[in-house]
């Protein structure tokens, strides 16, 4: 044991006394922190964005109820006051920013048509979004593998180029001197692994749960992967450089060609609508009954609320019923559409899990975002909560704009609360798939270096053995 | 286990029977029968491509023979891998080391890969000073090493093995006079604690100083042997020169 610890300490110092790994080490430690903080900082600024949102909600409300006189119809108001709809993030979105980067889980909606307050945001800044955040999943699943390359391309083909590799023969099997390298590295880029983890953990208020171990579970099975795939093509007979294309090229294919090939393959099976187009469906539905008689726009409103059939609205007056209905009519001329769509991008967000599989840091990635809920599923999910939330609203509301009831006669304490999407998939199901793609993949990539390294050695590698 | 039998009545460390290596068309080394026992300092001589480096391989193991054997205490090295490799030393030409740790690093590191772990540091340095090294050279990284001081830090790895054997290759190619001449005293030393040593070197002068028998071989032949008490400076080197001009 004395000298297993003595032997992974020196292994661990002459690792570490390499400037490039030096370098590699700090710049990754102060990225992972830097990602691990913003990531802390992401999850602070949700939860005060749903606390600014119920304030700015209040602050608004007292505003427009102390600005307008008692007698104002309740629909007036209405039309100006945005209700809060914040969905509180994991803690684990502290680790995996997922689409949230690039979709707002706290919308400010008003009773007006929902279809296009869905999507608002989405034209705020593309710019900025385009320029993308820099999350600790990012860091250990395009990053991290990089520098476990640079650790173990070299593994045993250095001890053979440095001259090294006949004498450490007579002292030690080449398995256990494989592994004492492997557990050397380990330690390092666990150490690498862990110090940001932690960080963003603690940072984020990450609980000890099933998510959390899930998580963690695959953040070490992917990198134990890269392991695996390092020492499969590592301990075989090839060249430094040989060893070091093959791996950069295999990061190549798995991080960025494969990902976009599958993405791109998905786009193609799976076309969607831009979202701005739901939003001028619904535009248009809205505007069109300005040409049409009160009574027609308000047909297709009885329709899905027949309670209200009975009561009609009158044709040369406005009501605030009758405006509401509008704007409910363009809901309606979106809700195909918007279907489709939102039926296109589960497809989606089911095709690329399946397929991901085949490409593990993928899986891993869509896993981690999957139970840190910032999926598109869970986009989806936030977005069929917001609308419940506006259709609870408009429930509560309608009675008040058929009575014309004034503002001073609402019950505004009583108006429904905003019910977050629930998290529904257990952590399980989330991370099981891609642990088990990490698993079989791993164990491929050893079976394979291990068929290369019984096959037997060439005339020429007997001779450079002989001459070494 | 196939073991022969010496006359003291235990095999010889290092022993090659009809061993032969052939790469390809080239016959590296032919049928070559060689017996060394403890304290023995048996120095092969010859040109390069004689089949001195390979004769050092197949004890070491590092490539198989085309036939023949190569016995270590008796055991063959082709189907006691282990067992063979722990009775041996080895310091070959050119003492390559890990750059980044120092000489006592680079000993630390082989002791406790060789299974001696529980030696303490200061016992290291000890055992590299005994080699030759100056006791503030020890904590320096090895890329500031000349390369006798390598070397040195070579035998300290060999002496902190404790073999049984050690296996050299031409050990003091490059080396100034004087650590040459310390280099021969330091294997005077293991020969006088009962180590067998089996050195390739194309040095006569050194070969007649350190051995105390000399092969010379031509060919991947070993074409004559001779005991070096028997003979003068001069008249090794005109023994090796009739054999080259053959």
């Amino acid at each position: 044991m004395k000298a297993r610890l003595r032997l992974l300490r020196l292994d661990i110092l002459r690792l570490t006394r390499s400037t490039g790994v030096a370098v590699a080490v700090v710049l990754l430690l102060a990225i992972g922190v830097y990602a691990a903080w913003r990531g802390g900082r992401n999850v602070e600024a949700a939860a005060s964005s749903a606390i600014a949102a119920e304030t700015a909600y209040r602050d608004q409300l007292a505003y427009l109820l102390s600005t307008y006189p008692p007698t104002t119809e309740a629909g007036e108001v209405l039309y100006y006051l945005a209700f809060p709809a914040p969905q509180p993030s994991l803690p684990l979105a502290g680790l995996a920013r997922g689409r949230t980067e690039v979709e707002t889980a706290s919308l400010r909606i008003r009773l007006l048509a929902l279809e296009g307050q869905l999507y608002e945001h989405e034209t705020v800044n593309p710019r900025l979004a385009a320029a993308g955040d820099l999350d600790l999943a990012f860091l250990l699943i395009a990053l991290l593998p990089l520098f476990i390359i640079a650790l173990t391309y070299d593994l045993v083909s250095s001890e053979r180029e440095g001259g090294t590799w006949n004498l450490v023969r007579l002292f030690a099997r080449p398995r256990r001197l494989l592994s004492l390298k492997l557990a050397s590295r380990a330690c390092l880029v666990g150490a690498l692994v862990a110090v940001p983890v932690a960080v963003a953990a603690s940072l984020a208020g990450v609980p000890l749960d099933g998510r959390a171990g899930w998580a963690i579970a695959l953040i070490a099975l992917h990198t134990a992967f890269w392991f695996a795939l390092c020492l499969g093509v590592a301990s075989g007979r090839r060249s430094s450089t040989a060893n070091a294309m093959i791996l950069v090229g295999t990061w190549v294919g798995l991080t960025l060609l494969a990902p976009a090939a599958l993405s791109l393959a998905n786009a193609i099976l799976h076309p969607v609508p831009e979202a701005l187009e739901l939003t001028v469906r619904q535009r248009q539905g809205y505007h069109e009954a300005w040409d049409l008689t009160k009574d027609e726009t308000m047909q297709g409103f009885y329709e899905d609320y027949p309670e209200w059939s009975g009561r009609k609205v009158p044709e040369d007056v406005f009501t605030w019923a009758w405006y509401y209905a509008m704007n409910h009519r363009g809901d309606r001329a979106a809700r195909e559409a918007s279907g489709a769509y939102r039926g296109v991008l589960r497809e989606r967000e089911r095709w690329a899990r399946r397929w991901s599989l085949l490409v593990p840091p993928l899986a891993a990635q869509l896993a981690l975002d999957r139970l840190a809920a910032t999926d598109l599923e869970a986009q989806l999910a936030y977005q069929d909560a917001v609308r419940r939330h506006h259709e609870r609203l408009k429930t509560y509301f309608y009675p008040h704009f058929f009575a014309a009831t004034p503002i001073d006669a609402v019950d505004w304490e009583g108006v429904p609360v905003f019910e977050p999407a629930a998290t529904e998939e257990s952590a399980t199901r989330a991370g099981f798939p891609a642990a088990t793609a990490l698993v079989l993949a791993s164990i491929l990539a050893l079976a394979a270096g291990s068929v290369r390294r019984a096959s037997p050695p060439t005339l020429r590698e007997s001779v450079g053995a002989a001459k070494s | 286990m196939q073991t022969a039998e010496s006359g003291a009545g235990r095999p010889p460390l290092l022993e090659a029977r009809g061993l032969s290596k052939r790469y390809g068309a080239t016959q590296a080394l032919d049928a070559l029968d060689l017996a060394i026992e403890p304290g023995e300092v048996y120095c092969l001589l010859g040109p390069n491509g004689a089949g001195k480096t390979t004769t050092i391989n197949l004890f070491l193991g590092f490539v198989p023979p085309s036939a023949g054997q190569a016995l270590v205490s008796g055991m063959d090295v082709s189907t006691h891998d282990r067992e063979t490799k722990h009775r041996l030393a080895y310091i070959p030409e050119q003492v390559m080391l890990y750059r980044n740790l120092s000489g006592l690093e680079n000993l630390e590191y082989f002791a406790a890969l060789g299974g001696k772990g529980s030696l303490g540091r200061e016992r290291l340095a000890d055992i590299l000073v005994e080699a030759g090294l100056e006791r503030d050279a020890v904590d320096r990284r090895v890329s500031e090493y000349s390369k006798g001081m390598r070397q040195k830090v070579g035998i300290a790895i060999a002496m902190a093995k404790e073999a049984d054997a050690l296996l050299l290759d031409e050990p003091t190619s490059g080396l100034d006079p004087k650590a040459s001449n310390e280099f021969s005293a330091l294997i005077e030393r293991l020969r006088h604690g009962g180590v067998a040593v089996l050195m390739a070197t194309h040095d006569l002068f050194r070969a007649k100083e350190t051995g105390t028998r000399v092969g010379i071989m031509r060919y991947g032949s070993l074409v004559t042997e001779l005991g070096t008490d028997e003979i003068g400076h001069a008249d090794l080197e005109r023994v090796y020169l009739e054999h080259m001009h053959d």
